[in-house]
């Protein structure tokens, strides 16, 4: 049944890409022949024209964060498979990739603005400004969140947190390299995505020295200012690209494992329509599946980084509906793992992080892999999502703040000066003081 | 900040369903998109409504079971109030002639 879930979601997957991507494509618009705001507003700090297949992962790696992998697992877990599996499938192809792709698009016929400011044009002023003080305290929420648990993973295991330090030192020297234009895309990713999975094994033998939970939370801060203020071409942009080999690797390893492993499904598919913890089906299935199905982080990220990002009008259903779809994957994949596992197992794992670990590193045995490098690959997979959400988080808050700043003046352009410290540096620092 | 970190969690079970409303509001955002530019928007109509109700209720059960005085069920009152506000100024963008 297991092979069955994740070759029938993949195959609908791709036939909603292929069908249903062309139509949101047509029905929008898309013109190769109208200059996006990358390249109107070139800086080389914010507005950068990107290749699609560095955005996909700058893009993937943003709103892959621990969403569609503790949300699948706990709705499976208290509603049972069939409901979270077939809200995955309808959520990710027409809820959330439509979403996605047209706060990007609307983003990108809107100089790149966000999708607060783009609702003040279209709604009116104090709907936009409402709306852009709501997705600022999202944002932050989501940034506590996120810091907690990032802190969290480094203090409990500090294997983790050097491979963490180790890719962001990997991801700025090929930054540097891509920006020098010395060397393609496709030779630095065969040197550097070997380079990245080399962080689990450093990390595994070399682990980080005992810091406690503050002091990561404050190293993690000051490592999320330098994010939001850098160009997004030396350490976001590379660093999200490398980091999306590793859930690549996750999810090909992961199918291919479950593919001969024969694991059977310990979990009903079908519990309850009531779940003491969670709520009553409708509507907390559709809550609890957010980041799997559709999640309005994301249309920040679509409508903030991404969007200043894009090179041609036509990558926007590569890069947002895509990215949608290949996270509906991964909600999937994550299902498998929680439906895999027994009651004991569930409960003896805790935390639906750690769930998602142990089922994914049964499929990973299969391989050969032992259990407990297949735990800790998986684990350092999620921290690194984490943190890439974090970090990208970090510098979407620094837009709307601008945005805010100059929502006055509408038409007003950011004045940014390069690497110069006002405003790049104040903004951060106030990111960093506020959080 | 560490400790505005920890306070800032208990926030957490009121904040989901407004992250799950972004994505209404954002849809919503999209239909007027379309409205304006002329071109059919039923496509993202029926995601942004499906959008708009589930945290909706989410948020009024949340209310009614935590109570307006408890921290969770004032958030979800106010997050109602401002949903309910963008609902209907977006509603009113859709139906006007642009």
């Amino acid at each position: 049944m297991l092979p069955f879930i994740l070759l029938s979601s993949s195959l609908i997957f791709l036939f909603a890409y292929r069908l249903y991507g062309k139509f949101l494509s047509n029905r929008c618009g898309l013109d190769d022949s109208r200059e996006t705001p990358a390249k109107s507003q070139e800086d080389g700090v914010d507005y950068s024209p990107t290749r699609a297949s560095v955005l996909f992962g700058h893009h993937f790696s943003s709103i892959a964060g621990a969403g569609p992998i503790v949300g699948p697992i706990l709705a499976a877990t208290y509603f049972g498979w069939g409901p979270t599996w077939i809200w995955i499938l309808v959520g990710a192809i027409f809820v959330g990739g439509v979403h996605d792709f047209g706060s990007a698009f609307m983003s990108l016929r809107n100089q790149g603005r966000s999708i607060a400011d783009v609702m003040k044009g279209l709604v009116g002023e104090r709907a936009g400004k409402l709306f852009l003080i709501f997705v600022l305290f999202a944002l932050v929420y989501v940034i506590i969140v996120f810091l907690d648990l990032t802190a969290n993973t480094f203090t409990k295991q500090p294997a983790v947190a050097t491979a963490s330090g180790w890719f962001i030192l990997v991801a700025v020297v090929f930054g540097l390299l891509l920006r020098s234009g010395r060397f393609s895309l496709s030779q630095l990713a065969w040197i550097f995505f070997p380079l990245t999975f080399l962080g689990l094994g450093i990390g595994h033998y070399f682990p980080m020295i005992s810091l406690s939970k503050d002091t990561w939370i404050g190293i993690t801060l000051a490592y999320c200012f330098c994010a939001a203020v850098l160009p997004v071409g030396i350490l976001l942009q590379p660093r999200d690209f490398l980091s999306a080999g590793f859930l690549y690797a996750i999810l090909a390893l992961g199918a291919v494992g479950m593919l001969t492993a024969g694991e059977s499904l310990q979990l009903p598919a079908f519990i309850a329509w009531e779940s003491e913890k969670l709520g009553m089906l409708v509507p907390f299935l559709f809550i609890t599946v957010a980041c799997g199905a559709c999640s309005g982080f994301h249309s920040i990220v679509a409508s903030g980084t991404t969007s200043k990002q894009i090179r041609q009008e036509s990558d926007t259903r590569r890069v947002t509906y895509g990215s949608m779809l290949l996270e509906g994957v991964l909600a999937v994949f994550a299902l498998a793992c929680v439906a895999v596992l027994t009651v004991g197992e569930r409960e003896s794992g805790g935390t639906p992080v750690a769930i998602f670990a142990t089922g994914a590193s049964k499929f990973f045995a299969a391989l050969g892999i032992p259990a407990k490098i297949g735990v800790e690959f998986a684990m350092l997979a999620i921290s690194t999502f984490l943190l890439t959400t974090l970090d990208t988080c970090t510098r979407l808050t620094r837009f709307l703040i601008e945005e805010l700043i100059f929502l006055e003046k509408p038409g007003k352009s950011i004045p940014w000066n390069g690497w110069s410290p006002p405003p790049s540096c104040s903004f951060g620092f106030s990111i960093f003081s506020w959080s | 900040m560490v400790s505005s970190c920890r306070s800032g969690k208990q926030y957490g079970p009121c904040l989901e369903q407004p992250i799950n409303l972004l994505a209404a509001f954002a849809l919503l955002t999209f239909v007027v998109f379309l409205k304006v530019r002329g071109t059919a928007f039923g496509f993202a109509l029926w995601p942004a409504i499906l959008m708009i109700i589930m945290p909706m209720i989410a948020l009024v059960w949340m209310a009614f079971t935590n109570g307006l005085n408890s921290l969770i069920g004032g958030t979800s009152v106010a997050m109602i109030i401002l949903g309910c506000y963008l609902t209907l100024v977006s509603w009113k963008a859709v139906r006007s002639d642009h």
